[in-house]
């Protein structure tokens, strides 16, 4: 086993050229709907710089600030789909762990101890998820849905009835994970992007990438080459209610108040972000760029919805279209093989 | 790579064949009612490619599930290179036994890579568990440019789905050889595949027994087994009924033990 190969065998297997990277990319269609949306809303905002205030540094902090909402949720719960699980819980632990780590806080527990906190709540929720889905080999969508109810209601069962909590963070961790950079770049976003880069580190990097396109590619043939497969989706079901809590500490951070009303559907956006960015529902196919690009078309949408001024209950609706074009572009791509 | 390995020279072969490489004494197994093996035997000699024939329900699948570690025989033994092993489960079969199973649909996962497929499982990683990837794909390159050499594979980071039928089959040989085993299983390797690829797998089978990599080719086929193989034992309703050299027969006996049985 040399550390280079020799230059002859080198020669004979070419790169793989860009064009067809990008053709046989996973990431490929997202990719090519991000540059296109991004070039069109540039261009109409430079014409029309007084109606359409796509370019300001405002809207831009805005943008920004949105994305890694439910993109890091997304990361998540793209490592799993990978893995070939879902996790539909991730609605609730966003919820529930921050709000554990604010009730520990507010109750004087210092604040290291408390975001401790918050992430051990995640890792339990992520055991109980995959001891669930594998031993009793139920479907994970299912076992999750579970979860989310359950999940969503214990926490202010256990705050004694509580809705919301108003904490005050110590203002460097405030301003650490929300502050506004130059006007226009949210401390969230670097948060996402550094989050974007520890997936795509795990994925392409790490032997539990590996692990987890193999386990979610094709379970027997994992199984064969030695892969164990249950342990490996247990650690995605674990890194997925990670991400979620992380999230929400962000959330909780920004507006200094841990609510126990969930946020709608971040759990199903989540889901829809991977299956825009390219990743299969059936497990195995899919990357880190997919995702960050699902999340950042979703929000462009909203965003131009918004500063269009059309009526808001469109923007359900353009979303849900822009989900249905996402699946059936990437169907039609795969479909290739 | 590690040469020793794989070629044995002259001398040491000639010392070795008296051994078998494996030896599998007296498996018996049933399935309720079923006898599948009666008191069976089965060997592998260094450097040979064996057919292991028989028409179906004769035992093969049993005694292949067996030898890899999926099924337990209720009686037997096994020996490597003389001396007793346990194969009872998989990372067994392949580390003690060093036994290496190839079947059909799902040596290799389709989604993935070459590069990834060949390291699944056994991935060299630093202490913190990432990946040597430049390692990982400059070894891969000298797997497919060492035993593979079939056309059409241009990068180590084409996906397993993308190849054909023979190719992939001779992806999931090469990883297997690389990772030092002594003898390859393979479970109807050639047939999903067209003329031409047979052709290329049984040639792939061929230079590794000549490079002293062991191959048990378990087929239907005896057009492709005669072609390829050193020697033939073959089963009928779960015993063993010959066992015999190339040499020592011929296309239309071997067609006439596995009917007349």
């Amino acid at each position: 086993m040399t550390e280079t190969a020799k230059p002859d065998i080198q020669a004979r297997y070419r790169q793989i050229s860009l064009v067809d990277r990008i053709r046989t990319h996973p990431a490929g269609p997202v990719a090519v709907v991000f540059v296109v949306m991004l070039v069109l809303c540039t261009l109409y905002a430079l014409a029309n710089p007084t109606s359409f205030y796509f370019l300001t540094k405002g809207n831009t902090s805005l943008v920004l600030r949105a994305i890694p909402n439910f993109g890091i949720v997304a990361l998540g719960v793209g490592l799993l789909m990978i893995a070939g699980e879902f996790d539909l819980s991730v609605g609730s632990v966003y919820v529930a762990a921050p709000f554990g780590m604010a009730f520990a806080y507010a109750n004087g527990v210092p604040l290291a101890w408390a975001i401790l906190f918050a992430y051990s709540i995640a890792i339990c929720v992520g055991l109980v998820n995959a001891f669930l889905t594998l031993k009793f080999n139920i479907p994970s969508f299912i076992v999750t849905l579970g979860m989310l109810f359950i999940v969503r209601t214990s926490a202010p069962y256990l705050a004694g009835h509580t809705r919301s909590l108003v904490i005050k963070l110590p203002p460097d961790f405030k301003a650490a994970l929300t502050k506004n950079l130059w006007g226009f770049m949210p401390a969230q976003f670097l948060w996402f992007i550094g989050l974007a880069i520890v997936a795509y580190l795990i994925l392409n990097r790490h032997f539990l990438g590996n692990h987890f396109y193999a386990a979610g590619g094709d379970k027997r043939a994992a199984r064969f080459a030695g892969i164990n497969v249950a342990w490996t989706k247990t650690i995605a079901f674990v890194l997925c209610a990670m991400f979620a809590t992380t999230s929400g500490i962000l959330q909780v951070a920004r507006s200094s108040k841990a609510e126990t009303n969930p946020q709608l559907f971040i759990e199903l956006f989540a889901v829809a972000v991977c299956v825009m960015g390219g990743l299969s529902l059936f497990g195995g196919r899919g990357a880190v760029i997919g995702i960050v690009l699902g999340a950042a078309v979703l929000q462009l949408i909203q965003d131009v919805i918004i500063l269009a001024r059309l009526p808001g209950f469109y923007l359900d609706m353009f979303v849900g279209i822009a989900i249905v074009l996402g699946v059936v572009m990437n169907a039609a791509v795969q479909k290739r093989y | 790579m590690n040469d020793s390995q794989l070629s044995v020279d002259a001398s040491a072969r000639a010392s070795t064949a008296e051994i078998p490489i494996f030896e599998a004494r007296r498996i018996s197994k049933s399935y309720g009612h079923v006898e599948a093996l009666i008191d069976t035997n089965f060997e592998v000699r260094r450097g040979e490619v064996v057919g292991l024939l028989g028409d179906n329900g004769a035992g093969k699948s049993t005694l292949i599930k067996i030898l890899s570690g999926v099924v337990q025989p209720d009686s037997g033994e096994f020996f490597r290179e003389g001396r007793s092993v346990d194969i009872s489960t998989r990372k067994k079969s392949e580390e003690d036994g060093g036994i290496q199973t190839i079947y059909q649909d799902i040596a290799l996962v389709k989604s993935m890579s070459i590069m990834r497929n060949i390291f699944a499982g056994r991935e060299p990683t630093n202490a913190l568990g990432f990946m040597r990837v430049k390692e990982m794909r400059s070894t891969a390159m000298e797997i497919l440019d060492e035993y593979v050499r079939i056309a059409g594979i241009t990068s180590p980071n084409i996906l397993v789905e993308e190849l054909s039928g023979g190719q992939a089959q001779a992806v999931a040989i090469a990883r297997a050889v690389h990772f030092k085993r002594d003898i390859l299983l393979l479970d109807e390797p050639t047939s999903a595949l067209s003329v031409r690829e047979t052709e290329k797998v049984l040639n792939i089978m061929r230079e590794l027994a000549d490079a002293g990599v062991s191959c048990v080719f378990v087929t239907h086929n005896l057009y492709h087994a005669f072609r390829v193989c050193d020697r033939f034992s073959i089963l009928a309703h779960g015993q063993n009924v010959r066992d015999c050299k190339k040499s020592e027969t011929s296309l239309n006996e071997l067609t006439d033990i596995i009917m007349t049985h």
